[in-house]
């Protein structure tokens, strides 16, 4: 690991961990937090763009390469966002700094998740990315917030405790806990693959897939929506990332074994998340539920597994979907924060009142949509031209009608919008300083559009990943 | 001597876990898991294994313990000492205990004369987990400062 990418995640975790400390020396006020929280930002997203140079250390626990180095700067700037959009529609709240602080050590977590070349590491990245989530789904302590925050607890526990049962096997078999050592010493055979199952079905449960998605939408749409955006974009991503790390590096052997299993789950996972989201009136409800739909884009990228565009489409949907759902649950925050707009019936004519934030949202649905020139388009692009290349084309067929059908969804969200009458009269919040908010969604739809337009950096990364791991 | 001391502790804590299962009163099959704990702690001494023996004491006998008594203390203890155990859980319970101790056994029985207690020592336990392990054990560290402040957020937050 490259002590640069060491230092941007230690001075995200300790400014994370000192924020509640500063604010009970000094009771500082929402903007002074936002203020000393950007600067850890800023700091270690410095530190990751310069993780190239310098030495590295402790290489067998975690790997600093140009997926690191890419997916973590675009994971950093939308925490970043995040956690601007979090203060201010939270901005009230006595406990705010420790919701924020919680924020960053997570991304911490995330920074290691998405680093991690060895089953320890990967186990305690993945804990320290999701700990601190545990606090922030309570964080409205409501009933609602109760509920979600109960069973997203359980539910990390069972995915995490699945997932260390198929590492001891792995561990018993071997005696290797890192990604190198398993390759060289792992062979074909049953208990392996029982072991991958029991690997993946953990997974499953962090990336809302098909039989493990019952827990998500209930959980995001309970819980805060600024939080939401965290557990749907951040968390999910850097799961991506670890997954595609796992298959790729470690269970090499089997793993071709699994392309027909992730199909199948990729299928599945992406109808029933379209399907439950068209059937959905609250608005939060039909953002979760199309989180679960864009887990199935993502696992039909690991299904075609045997051909090196696959990478590129994990890696290319990882990091649009940072940015579009993050940013699709934070516009709809502001939205409940302002407005108190929930179901589709609130959101009647909120882009004739609300001209730049309606925009704005507009442009990160259509971006989850599909729409070019977004990045949501070109990463669905290279997911469905792996599956083509390895030979399912039937899976890309489905993946195509399946965007064409959640197109369908996300225009409803527009013409309630743009085309109806407003009902809501007047807003419930109507702070001074509302059109400052506008900037970090503007920041993460810029990014979204130049994602879209210049395809370089993934492309890149992915080239060279793909070398590494031999495809 | 050790030897003497081993099978001491060994049958007390055996009867005191007995006791602890069998006791009507809550609190007192409480207080005899305590003590069941704590002789296990002096086991792992007489085989050397020092350290095991004070992580057992300091866990079992400090933590989980008193985890414990608070969880009874929420819970109404005389209703639960009225309630009648019945035939079908006791006996599923029995089942798994005769056959969890039948793949102990089992075990057992092949490692026996096998054991190096030398591992179970501190400074075996030390060296990995402060060289090798150095990152992920630091990283365990600030899982412990989240689980801190998120206690301390949701306790004061209902004053």
């Amino acid at each position: 690991m490259n002590v640069n990418f060491l230092a941007a995640i230690m001075i995200l975790a300790l400014t994370g961990a000192f924020l509640p400390v500063i604010n009970r020396l000094f009771r500082i006020s929402g903007i002074m937090g936002a203020l000393i929280s950007s600067v850890g930002y800023v700091i270690s997203a410095f530190l990751v763009l310069i993780s190239d140079s310098g030495r590295s250390l402790l290489n067998s626990f975690f790997t600093t390469d140009d997926v690191t180095r890419l997916i973590g700067f675009l994971i950093l700037v939308a925490s970043w966002m995040t956690m601007l959009v979090v203060y201010w529609v939270t901005q009230r709240d006595k406990f705010v700094n420790e919701l924020i602080g919680s924020l960053m050590i997570a991304t911490a977590g995330a920074l290691l998740l998405i680093s991690a070349e060895n089953f320890v590491s990967l186990v305690i990245a993945m804990e320290l990315m999701t700990m601190p989530t545990y606090l922030m789904v309570l964080f409205a302590f409501d009933e609602r917030s109760f509920e979600a925050g109960v069973k997203y607890f359980f539910n990390g526990a069972l995915a995490v405790g699945t997932m260390l049962f198929g590492i001891s096997l792995l561990y018993g078999m071997t005696g290797e806990f890192s990604f190198a050592a398993l390759v060289q010493n792992l062979f074909k055979d049953p208990l392996v693959a029982l072991a991958g199952v029991f690997i993946l079905a953990g997974f499953g449960f962090k990336l809302t897939a098909f039989p493990f998605h019952f827990w998500g939408p209930d959980v995001y749409d309970g819980t805060c929506p600024g939080v939401a955006a965290l557990l749907t974009g951040i968390s999910k991503s850097a799961a991506f990332i670890a997954l595609m790390r796992v298959v790729y590096e470690a269970l090499p052997v089997i793993s071709g074994k699994f392309a027909f299993i992730f199909a199948l789950i990729a299928a599945v996972t992406m109808t029933v998340g379209n399907l439950l989201a068209l059937a959905q009136k609250r608005v939060s409800r039909i953002l979760a539920y199309s989180s679960v739909a864009h887990a199935g884009y993502t696992l039909i990228a690991f299904a075609a597994l045997s051909v090196p565009v696959s990478i590129t489409g994990i890696l290319y949907h990882s990091a649009a979907y940072v940015f579009m759902k993050t940013a699709a649950f934070l516009s709809f925050a502001v939205f409940l924060y302002v407005w108190g707009a929930r179901t589709m019936d609130d959101y009647k004519g909120l882009g004739k009142r609300e001209p730049l934030l309606g925009a704005l949202f507009l442009i990160f649905l259509f971006s989850l949509a599909g729409v070019p020139p977004m990045a949501g388009f070109i990463s669905k692009v290279f997911v469905f031209t792996a599956a083509v290349d390895a030979g399912m084309t039937w899976l890309a067929l489905l993946g195509l009608l399946n965007s064409a059908f959640s197109v369908a969804y996300y225009i409803w969200i527009a013409k309630q919008m743009y085309l109806e009458e407003p009902v809501i009269e007047s807003p419930i919040n109507n702070p001074f300083d509302k059109k400052f908010i506008v900037i970090p969604l503007a920041v993460m739809a810029v990014f979204l559009v130049v994602l879209g337009i210049w395809l370089g950096p993934v492309v890149d990364a992915s080239t060279v990943y793909a070398s590494k791991v031999g495809l | 001597m050790k030897e003497i001391l081993f099978y001491l502790f060994g049958v007390i804590s055996a009867v005191l876990a007995l006791l602890s299962v069998t006791s009507k009163n809550v609190i007192k099959g409480g207080v005899a898991l305590l003590g069941s704990f704590i002789s296990l702690g002096a086991v792992y001494f007489t085989v050397g294994a020092e350290f095991v023996g004070i992580i057992q004491v300091i866990v079992y006998g400090g933590a989980i313990i008193v985890l414990y008594l608070f969880a009874l203390l929420t819970m109404d203890v005389k209703k639960i000492a009225e309630e009648k155990v019945r035939g079908s859980s006791a006996a599923a319970g029995a089942f798994l205990s005769i056959l969890l101790m039948i793949l102990l056994l089992l075990e057992a029985s092949k490692i026996a004369g096998k054991v190096k207690p030398a591992v179970s020592g501190a400074k075996e336990l030390a060296l990995p987990l402060f060289f090798k392990y150095l990152l992920p054990f630091e990283i365990v560290s600030i899982l412990l400062l989240v689980a801190t402040i998120g206690a301390v957020a949701i306790a004061r937050r209902e004053e």
